[in-house]
């Protein structure tokens, strides 16, 4: 294999192979080991990937955190109310929301759901406690000052 | 337990009513969602609408999740549907938009060292390549094989698509990728006639 067939494999090899392993490509594997440019090649192409990787990790995953509550509590809400509750999941959302961006500081503490200060952006995510009768999820927003809640009754065991 | 079986029994749970399963199954499930969406859609506020609007929709037809597929496929599938509508009805190309919390990279808020400088800016240029020069369809299959290790078989039944397709978008965004990252490192270059 040729330096310039190494480098054509490089351009389209799985990551693992980038790295040298044998069993992604072993033909690959055996030019890399004998010859320091492709290696240096490969081993760039690999660095820049893994960097790649981990920013596109962090634009998807700001703070997602999950706030399910851990103690289960039975519901004694009517049938019709269960069946239901998914319905209001968009206005609880939008609920939520309001609270959240239209209610001064002072006044969303000690709300049902307690809120914390909204903070400075980009520097502290929007601390927000469950009641703890109920799951939730929060989701964490292209915008540092919105956050996403969405909170459900639990079912009963 | 595997977590494709640990996530298949948190369903089989959630479609029998239990919400604290769902909500354990969402978190398990939501960075690869998020992901995955990001991929589709190269936007992140589009991609909190669709995550958001799959996870209602998974909600309301997990009783109907046969086991037949894999739970993550059957989910992707039910997400590229998702960001599909809502592209169409958008009517609308998707777009980066790297403005708010998630920017990757700010060269400009990087030290003054040189090399470090240089560093940030090309990763700027690589995410930039990732989200503006792969065509949506190739940077969704490279997410998908590359980054959240699926085979392409499975691509292929999630995105409803000839196996040999997503192989064929699965080398172009390699190599699409691939060459723009060496074209900034022009000295590893050298010597091999290009």
């Amino acid at each position: 294999m040729t330096c310039a067939d190494a480098l054509e494999r490089l351009l389209v090899a799985d990551p693992a192979a980038l790295r040298g392993d044998a069993g992604a490509d072993l033909e690959l594997a055996a030019h890399l080991e004998g010859c320091g440019r492709c290696r240096t090649v490969a081993g760039t192409l690999a660095a820049e990937l893994t960097a790649l990787d981990r920013e596109v990790e962090a634009l998807a995953g700001r703070a997602i955190r999950s706030a399910s509550g851990s103690r289960s509590t039975e519901s004694r809400r009517p049938g019709w109310w269960r069946r239901g509750r998914w319905a209001w999941l968009p206005l609880a959302t939008a609920a939520v929301l309001a609270t959240i961006l239209v209610l001064p500081r002072g006044e969303r503490a000690g709300a049902g759901a307690r809120v914390g200060a909204l903070p400075t952006p980009r520097e502290t995510p929007l601390a927000v406690s469950l009641p703890e009768d109920r799951g939730g999820v929060v989701m964490s927003t292209g915008n540092p000052r919105i956050t996403v809640v969405w909170l459900y009754e639990r079912s009963e065991q | 337990m595997s977590a494709t079986a640990e996530d298949e029994g948190l369903a089989a749970r959630a479609a029998a009513g239990d919400e604290r399963a769902f909500g354990e199954l969402t978190r398990r499930l939501l960075p690869r969602l998020r992901r995955w969406a990001l991929a589709r859609t190269g936007d992140p506020d589009e991609m909190d609408e669709v995550v958001q609007e799959t996870l209602i929709r998974m909600h309301r037809a997990l009783a109907g999740f046969s086991g037949e597929a894999r739970l993550t496929t059957w989910v992707y599938r039910i997400l590229a549907n998702v960001a599909s509508e809502r592209r169409r009805a958008a009517g609308r190309r998707p777009s980066l938009s790297l403005d708010g919390g998630g920017e990757p990279v700010d060269p400009a808020a990087t030290t003054e060292d040189p090399v470090t400088s240089l560093h940030a800016r090309r990763m700027a240029a690589v995410v930039r390549d990732y989200f503006e020069t792969l065509p949506p369809g190739q940077r969704e299959v490279l997410e998908l094989v590359d980054h959240q290790g699926m085979r392409p078989v499975e691509v292929a039944e999630a995105l409803e698509m000839n196996p040999v397709t997503v192989r064929a978008h699965l080398f172009r965004a390699r190599k699409a990728l691939r060459r723009r990252i060496l074209e900034r490192y022009p000295e590893l270059m050298e010597g091999y006639g290009r």
